[in-house]
């Protein structure tokens, strides 16, 4: 029992005695490198700002500068020698260093020894590495963006290296929704560059790409679930790669909302958007999509409008959905002739059975609606004609007023008439 | 066709201190004006729909919230042109003066003999135009065109109004045939105006710059006399002897001579 009631005192002693030590150590460091005048022979600073590295995780952790810099371990001989290795973070990170190896910036690093690749340092910073979750960090999620852009946004950059993609397309995030939620209401949850790509484990895109819908489910879960009872998503599930991904609807980095008239999915483009695919000749023959559905909207009366400027005319989502799109022949979807008159209905208050009735995208086939074909027929003969006799008569008339008034005929000058 | 004792009671005005023949009274003349504001304002309103893809027609929807304005400026001028139809049905029924001219405007076959007589006048091949009354075969079928025009575009503008009701009636394809049909009649009707109308009003030689019959209702009797030479010899025999006397006296050396005006009282 004594010896216990003595062993307390004793190990605080040790504890306090080991801080102080260490601090010392510290201490000694900063003696020079505290001094913001000081710099190397290459003329290179040597400060090291004593107040914000106490304010650091590794020093709030209670770890001394030759925690990292082992190889000053045990110098007594000031000034120590100039060049120092290069930190190696693995010793306590051993978890992110095994990613970062494995990610497209640790594999130029290291396969090709690619020094602009992202190393530890160039996104947490060195001396003054505050915890993610700090509002100053570098990686905290405010932060993140203009910290991976100082790479991915530097066109210098994107040119030396294959593979970083175009720089505007990384700085396009700036404009989308995420970014927006992110800077202007401060929603950390709102996804940065490390939501979708990961932070220490990033992969090239071939690889990113397949797990796109699954990716954004993480947050957008009841539209993933949307998603993949629809025909795409269905056919994703299926591993199928011809199906149009979040991404291809709504872009990559610019993910915008739909009322901003930016975005791809707002009524002004959903029509190119779905076009895209099916106006393409060869996926319209692998499975057998109807073409022309473009046309045939665009000079439907809904189309006109879209065109000059009406946005609440009906667009390919407001008739067919968009996250669950099924095919006209799944009882479930609104374009199912069963549901038509309910989906017209939607903005057509009480259209009946009637009002749904016959094609749809119709591009003045005569087969589609021979009424209509002929009626055009018969307006284009008569125009040909009527204008032709208008223009035939006036030619004639002012030819004959002509012919008169030379011919010394008097019906130019006034009605008189001469006995 | 025996003329109203009162058909020509109001025909023949007076202005600054000459005579003239009163082809409109100003309840025709302010019906003319509501016809063609708002049969330019549809054109203006409805055109874009049919040129959707032309720059110039996007230029036109520059601003938010046009194409909304566009659809009430179109729906507002075809209020206006039905109440105007409407208002010119009654007005030719009921009214003495719209009557009048009504009966006038029925097509006999001298108007298809008149119309061969012009175009053998302006081929060369007779001497003589045809002797035209009131409304000679042109305007005639002008009147037509624009009733029959006017017509067609209410039925189905307001079919495309109001589409929910349209289809209790009959199913969508026929709205789609309809909708074919209010673009092309209005194509028509526009360049029927553009060629027809304006030459026959603007730019034919007989009134260029423009006759103003519109405007003030009068017309020159000499214009009369030569144009529509049935017509001013029937006011001659319907108006008073002194009146008539005024007439010949102010045309003097203009007045038609010879057989052809009976009822002229020389004073």
């Amino acid at each position: 029992m004594t010896r216990r009631i003595l062993l307390l005192p004793v190990l605080l002693l040790l504890i306090v005695l080991a801080a102080t030590l260490h601090g010392q150590d510290t201490a000694v460091c900063f003696e020079c490198h505290n001094d913001q005048s000081a710099t190397g022979s290459r003329g290179d600073t040597l400060y090291v700002d004593s107040e914000r590295w106490t304010a650091s995780v590794h020093a709030q952790a209670g770890l001394e500068c030759t925690a990292c810099h082992q190889d000053l371990a045990g110098v007594t001989d000031w000034p120590h020698p100039e060049s120092l290795k290069k930190v190696d973070c693995s010793a306590c990170h051993d978890k992110a260093m095994l990613d970062w190896t494995g990610s497209v910036h640790g594999k130029a690093a290291h396969d090709k020894g690619d020094l602009d690749a992202a190393g530890c340092a160039d996104c947490h910073g060195s001396h003054y590495i505050l915890p993610v979750k700090d509002p100053q960090s570098p990686v905290y999620p405010s932060n993140l963006p203009a910290t991976c852009l100082r790479c991915h946004a530097d066109s210098s950059l994107g040119l030396k290296h294959e593979g970083m993609g175009k720089p505007e397309k990384a700085s396009l995030y700036l404009g989308s929704v995420h970014a927006q939620a992110l800077e202007k209401r401060g929603l950390v949850i709102s996804a940065t560059c490390s939501s979708c790509h990961g932070s220490h484990s990033i992969q090239p895109l071939d690889k990113f790409l397949a797990g796109i819908p699954r990716t954004c489910g993480e947050c957008h879960a009841g539209i993933y679930r949307d998603y993949v009872e629809g025909v795409h998503g269905a056919e994703y599930l299926k591993g199928n790669r011809d199906v149009p991904l979040c991404t291809d609807c709504h872009g990559e980095h610019d993910i915008r909302p739909p009322d901003d008239p930016e975005s791809r999915v707002n009524p002004r483009q959903l029509a190119q958007v779905c076009s895209r695919c099916h106006e393409d000749q060869s996926l319209s023959a692998k499975y057998g999509l109807p073409l022309g559905r473009l046309d045939s909207y665009l000079t439907s009366y809904h189309g006109v409008a879209l065109k000059l400027g009406d946005m609440r005319v009906a667009n390919c989502a407001s008739c067919h959905g968009f996250h669950n799109i099924r095919p006209s022949s799944d009882p479930k979807s609104p374009v199912n002739p069963a549901n038509l008159a309910a989906t017209c209905g939607k903005c057509h208050p009480n259209a009946g059975e009637n009002f749904a009735k016959g094609k749809i995208h119709v591009q003045g086939q005569p087969h589609e609606n021979l009424g209509a074909w002929l009626v055009k027929r018969a307006y284009v003969l008569l125009i040909l004609a009527l204008v032709g006799g208008f223009v035939g008569y006036i030619t004639l008339d002012l030819a004959a007023r002509r012919r008169r008034r030379t011919q010394g005929g008097d019906k130019e000058e006034g009605p008189e008439k001469k006995p | 066709m025996s003329a109203r004792e009162d058909e020509y009671a109001d025909r023949l005005v007076e202005h600054e201190g000459r005579l003239y023949y009163q082809r409109f009274s100003v309840v025709q003349r302010v019906q003319h004006i509501l016809l063609f504001s708002s049969f330019f304002a549809l054109i203006a309103t409805g055109m874009p729909l049919l040129f959707a893809g032309s720059p110039l027609v996007r230029h036109m929807f520059f601003f938010e919230g046009a194409y909304e304005l566009r659809g009430l400026i179109h729906r507002v001028a075809a209020v206006v042109l039905l109440a105007a139809s409407v208002f010119h049905v009654f007005y030719v029924l009921f009214s003495v003066r719209g009557n009048s001219d009504l009966r006038r405007m029925v097509v006999w076959i001298d108007d298809i003999r008149q119309a061969f007589a012009m175009l053998s006048f302006n081929l060369g091949r007779s001497g003589e135009p045809p002797r035209f009354d009131r409304f000679n075969f042109i305007e005639k079928f002008e009147y037509y065109a624009a009733a029959w025009g006017s017509a067609i575009m209410l039925a189905t503008g307001a079919c495309l109004w109001f589409p929910v009701q349209a289809t209790l009636v009959f199913p969508r394809p026929v709205l789609d045939i309809i909708r074919v049909i209010h673009g092309f009649e209005a194509i028509l009707a526009f360049l029927a105006v553009i060629i027809w109308h304006m030459y026959n009003v603007h730019l034919n030689p007989e009134v260029f710059p423009m006759s103003r019959v519109w405007m003030n209702g009068r017309m020159e009797l000499e214009h009369l006399a030569e144009h529509h030479p049935l017509e001013f010899e029937r006011m001659l025999r319907h108006i008073p002897a002194d009146m008539a006397g005024r007439v010949r006296a102010q045309m003097g050396v203009h007045f038609p001579s010879g057989p052809t005006v009976s009822g002229a009282v020389t004073t």
